[in-house]
């Protein structure tokens, strides 16, 4: 018996010291670094509290925050396209499998590569986006350069990524959906939308739940499209007004080797995203019950 | 009536088409730019089929920067698979499979780990790489994502459809814990590790930022790295690029091609990602 209780310890001990070392250890430290004047060579300075008073008082962390709302503005522009085509896609039988896996598909295209060709799209000197800009006779527009309308470039990139798994999910979600209530509403005379809206969403709602609470935080802590889009001549070169606070974070500690007050904003954003992630769980939680 | 409902399905397929056509317009746009010359790639209105493809421009970004990177590539991303299959089988067996005290708080507390995401600890992370000599190495550059935590939970799924008939009978032959789960339960997770290997490679094909910090020599980088700091190379053209992205996103969609319908039932009903 002592074996037995023995036994899933062993079995779990690779995944516990994986996470130890790259979630316990890291999140301590995180905490730790913050408290100091860090310096990555050499010795480092205990300052106590002072690097969370400069991220208080700081402008760009604030900006951070307002840009980290500002992507989640393109929270329904993910959510709305994938749950349209999951109806379109369910509603019909040929070439339903074709285009669930197509939709999907655009989904899993590397990132990166996504990033890439969307800045060969939206350059502001020879992209084919201010190709035809100039050619309708408009001006040309300053996609990569000026930050709103990088937000718009990044902003894109998440919703094309996000439109297909999206979908899958909301698939998933109406395949369990009281096909005869559908036909009920359809027969008392309720159009498609109505049907879909009045009697189809209330049943898909958990999905609905699902998916905004992983947007939301997904768009919230965005961090590699931006940097990918918005990089310069480095990784680190990324415009001030794009950034969030964790590319911020990332800017301090490896450019600016001010990993003290990098980690100050990594703590602070940790402390947000578990505190929202917590509130939102329970808050659905209380809605299902 | 009839007639009402099939106009409605021929708006169906026009908005879907419409729909994912303009999802497939960056892929179109990619493959025939990389086979356009530098003086014919940016040129309006853009032209769907080059006249006159530049099959050359593949060889060229393989030789010059595609072969040193994907091999990176394929390293990492092999370590980071196996790693997961059999790690994060090994957790889920114990989670499904076992009762015992500490079980309900080591969910959570993967659960927690799903939450934060990694982008948040590598400050930390670079400093315990840089002691420990992991900079710019391959294992030190698959280290945040050698066990995922949606592969531990995944697997956990998967195991809890093992009977425990099954693993009592095995038991009472006298087979040892350990030895259930390589012989029972590997076995009966197959299709399940044929999903996790397929999504941890996607993972880390994509890993962007980590590598970004810990690759700190161009010897070591992945493909993310190697061409996102080719954007601007004057050497380096744009056609050649996009050649260089066309090649390197061609294992994730072949690889999703050959499995697709697995993965795709796979992910409406469990909301992996």
């Amino acid at each position: 018996m002592k074996r037995r209780s023995l036994a899933p310890w062993l079995m779990l001990s690779p995944m516990l010291i994986h996470m130890a070392v790259v979630w316990v250890y890291p999140l301590a430290m995180n905490v730790w670094i913050s408290l100091h004047d860090w310096q990555f060579l050499g010795e480092s300075e205990f300052v106590g509290a002072a690097n969370y008073r400069q991220l208080a008082g700081a402008d760009e962390f604030w900006d951070g925050i307002v840009n980290s709302l500002i992507y989640t503005a393109f929270l329904p522009l993910t959510l709305g396209p994938a749950l349209l085509v999951a109806f379109l896609v369910h509603d019909i039988r040929a070439g339903r499998g074709f285009f669930r896996s197509a939709y999907y598909a655009t989904s899993v295209i590397s990132l990166f590569g996504l990033a890439l060709v969307f800045r060969f799209l939206f350059s502001d000197q020879v992209g084919l986006v201010n190709g035809y800009l100039v050619d309708l006779g408009l001006e040309p527009i300053a996609w990569l350069t000026d930050s709103t309308f990088l937000k718009v470039v990044i902003g894109s990139l998440t919703v094309y990524k996000g439109i297909g798994w999206n979908m899958l999910v909301y698939l998933g979600a109406l395949q369990s959906v009281d096909k005869t209530l559908m036909e009920a509403a359809r027969v008392d005379g309720a159009g498609w939308w109505r049907t879909r809206i009045s009697i189809v969403l209330p049943q898909i709602r958990p999905a609905i739940v699902f998916t905004t609470i992983l947007a939301f935080s997904a768009l919230f802590q965005l961090f590699a499209p931006i940097v990918l889009v918005g990089g310069r001549n480095s990784f680190t070169d990324v415009p001030r007004g794009i950034r969030t606070p964790t590319v911020e974070a990332y800017i301090q500690a490896f450019a600016l080797r001010n990993p003290g007050y990098g980690s100050a904003i990594m703590v602070v954003m940790t402390v947000i995203v578990v505190s929202i992630s917590a509130f939102a769980v329970r808050r659905s939680e209380e809605a299902e019950a | 009536m009839m007639r009402f409902v099939t106009n409605r399905k021929i708006l169906h397929y026009l908005t879907l088409a419409a729909g994912l056509a303009v999802l497939l317009f960056p892929i179109v746009f990619l493959v025939s730019s990389s086979l356009k010359s530098s003086a014919d790639v940016f040129r309006v209105p853009f032209e769907p089929i080059p006249s006159d493809p530049q099959f050359g421009n593949y060889a060229e970004a393989w030789d010059g920067v595609v072969r040193k990177f994907l091999i990176n590539s394929v390293i990492v991303a092999l370590i980071t698979m196996v790693s997961n299959v059999i790690f994060c089988s090994l957790a889920g067996f114990a989670l499904a499979k076992y009762q015992f005290r500490g079980r309900g708080a080591v969910i959570g507390f993967v659960l927690l780990t799903s939450i934060v995401p990694v982008d948040f600890n590598i400050i930390p992370l670079f400093i315990l790489a840089r002691e420990l000599g992991l900079l710019s190495t391959y294992t030190g550059i698959a280290l945040p994502g050698l066990v995922f935590s949606f592969g531990v939970f995944l697997m956990m799924q998967f195991a809890k459809s093992i009977p425990d008939d099954l693993l009592e009978a095995a038991r009472i032959d006298g087979c040892s814990e350990i030895g259930l789960f390589f012989r029972i339960g590997f076995p009966l997770l197959r299709p399940g590790i044929a999903v996790l290997a397929i999504f941890t490679f996607f993972l880390s094909w994509d890993a962007f930022l980590w590598p970004a910090v810990s690759a700190i020599r161009d010897e070591r980088f992945t493909l993310p790295i190697g061409l996102t700091s080719l954007m601007g190379n004057r050497n380096f053209d744009a056609p050649l690029l996009m050649a260089a992205i066309a090649i390197s996103l061609a294992p994730v969609l072949v690889l999703f091609a050959a499995a697709q319908r697995r993965i795709v039932e796979n992910v409406q009903t469990s909301g992996l990602k």
